[in-house]
């Protein structure tokens, strides 16, 4: 895991904390956000946002991180609040609509720049997480509570049938799979 | 008879037979819809397991935060009463102290003043001291420091603005700052008419990053309008802040214009912005006479004579990004721009 670690940043000082996020440790969300809370709240603050959006810009920021995580090829070539720093930034000017040139306060403007951010897949996959959302809507009872139970929410086949009061699993199986096929023709539908 | 989405998900997880897994891959091959549907199939599996992953991470996140705000809330709500209960205690015996000791405190301000006066005079002496150390260390230098002033960025490329009356008959000069320790600068040029003096930072190192946040204004002044100020009349950064008072200047000088803002010797050569953050002129100097009087030049003034020497780069086009901000962010953002110049002679 060590060397693992010194793969991932060459700053020894952001170790335990990424440490904490890989693990998956018990408090490791707690003691990333009291270290890193207050500058993403000042860059929001500064930027006519709310103690809301601050909240917002910064679980998506810990998330495009986590993300990048999961990927075993993932380098930081800059300190993690850099980073999180440049990430934030990126994902407030898209919510604001803003192009990268619009007068953004920005504190650490000059440390920011040309930082391999990682962030193009996640922005597809959130991009596609909303076309998903839709199609779910679209879809409706009880085949999106169906699809979610075992895909989102880890249910076994058992449980589903147990559930929704099929005879047996092979029948819930074949319900599940009516279900999936009808969402994927509904996900490629949605604009 | 096994539907599309069995077989495929069963493809996706490895679940497919040796033979089941050998059709599959031919049919990939030779049928392109049927590869274009695997595709599809998987980008929309992808998406699935992203909306897992993250409403995972969201419902953990969530656990964590309410932990944390339930354990943090009451240290903090003593924290603040506390707070309250000395505010409370110390307005009181303000005001008690106030009260009975009326008697005392004209002479204490009195104190004050002159505690001031003879900080302000420790302080240059020291100043002197110290700049005559640093002399020493620079050898071919045996003068001391003989004059001193504000400076502030015109452009990114390292040119300065300040008044022609500070420098005139020097011909050592440096600035520094918060940022920057004596970084040497070159006159660029001057106009002795309207007090006009153009220096350049030498070493290019020092401007390399530069982002001026503020940009000139040159439409007419507003009576009344509300002006400040960043200068050295001191060793540190002073911000002096007042209204626009009389359109013009001295003996109606109308490349000039008066403000209320109090200034010292140190603040010839300093900016004075709008309350955009614009720039509107430079202080220049003050009527001896009168108290509170202050001369700056106008920045149309100012852009004239720049562009009537012609140099490589003048002001800078810049975009103003102190517009609607907090005035200590536009302080803040202002003042790496702004120097303390100090001139020598040798």
């Amino acid at each position: 895991m060590h060397t693992n670690l010194h793969l991932i940043s060459p700053f020894t000082s952001d170790h335990d904390v990424l440490s904490d996020l890989l693990n998956e440790r018990v408090g490791g969300y707690e003691k990333f956000k009291s270290k890193y809370f207050s500058m993403i709240h000042a860059l929001v603050y500064k930027n006519s946002g709310t103690q809301t959006d601050a909240e917002d810009l910064f679980q998506e920021s810990l998330w495009v991180l986590l993300e990048n995580l999961r990927k075993p090829e993932f380098r930081l070539s800059c300190q993690l609040s850099t980073y999180l720093y440049a990430v934030a930034k990126r994902i407030w000017l898209k919510q604001l609509n803003y192009n990268q040139k619009s007068k953004l306060y920005i504190e650490h403007e000059a440390a920011t720049e040309g930082i391999e951010l990682e962030i193009t897949e996640t922005e597809a996959h959130e991009k596609n997480l909303t076309r998903l959302n839709r199609a779910f809507d679209r879809l409706g009872s009880p085949c999106a509570e169906l699809i979610k139970d075992y895909y989102i929410n880890g249910f076994t086949m058992e449980k589903l049938a147990g559930k929704w009061h099929y005879t047996n699993t092979d029948t819930a199986k074949t319900q599940k799979y009516k279900c999936l096929q009808r969402l994927r023709k509904l996900f490629f539908e949605t604009p | 008879m096994m539907t599309t989405e069995e077989y495929f998900e069963r493809a996706e997880l490895g679940l497919l037979s040796t033979e089941e897994s050998e059709a599959f891959t031919i049919r990939l091959q030779t049928d392109p819809l049927f590869n274009k549907d695997w595709q599809a199939f998987l980008e929309f599996k992808s998406t699935l397991a992203y909306m897992q992953r993250k409403q995972k991470f969201k419902k953990q996140y969530a656990q964590e935060n309410t932990i944390h705000s339930k354990t943090n809330r009451h240290p903090f709500k003593i924290q603040l009463a506390a707070a309250a209960v000395i505010i409370v205690i110390s307005i009181f015996s303000t005001i008690l102290i106030l009260r009975f000791s009326g008697l005392f405190l004209h002479s204490n301000s009195r104190e004050i003043t002159y505690l001031n006066r003879k900080v302000d005079y420790i302080d240059q002496h020291q100043r002197a001291a110290k700049s005559t150390e640093a002399l020493k260390k620079r050898k071919e230098l045996s003068a001391h420091a003989s004059n001193e002033g504000s400076a502030f960025a015109i452009n990114n490329q390292g040119l300065l603005l300040t008044s022609y009356h500070l420098i005139q008959g020097f011909n050592e000069m440096f600035i520094s700052n918060d940022a920057f320790e004596r970084i040497p600068v070159k006159l660029e040029f001057a106009n002795p008419e309207l007090d006009i003096a153009v220096l350049k930072i030498q070493d290019s190192l020092v401007y390399q990053n530069w982002k001026i946040p503020y940009n000139f204004r040159y439409s007419d002044c507003r009576l009344g309008e509300d002006v400040f100020t960043l200068g050295y009349p001191r060793k540190d950064v002073v911000y002096g802040t007042g209204v626009l008072s009389s359109r013009t200047g001295f003996d109606e000088d109308s490349t000039m214009c008066q403000i209320s803002i109090p200034v010292n010797p140190g603040n010839s050569g300093g900016p004075v912005f709008d309350k955009n953050g614009q720039v509107i002129g430079m202080i220049k100097g003050k009527n001896m006479s009168a108290e509170g009087e202050s001369f700056a030049l106008k920045a149309p003034a100012i852009k004239s004579v720049i562009e009537g020497h012609k140099i490589q780069n003048g002001i800078a086009n810049t975009v103003n990004k102190l517009k609607g901000c907090n005035r200590d962010l536009q302080l803040k953002r202002i003042n790496p721009y702004v120097f303390n110049v100090v001139v020598f002679k040798h």
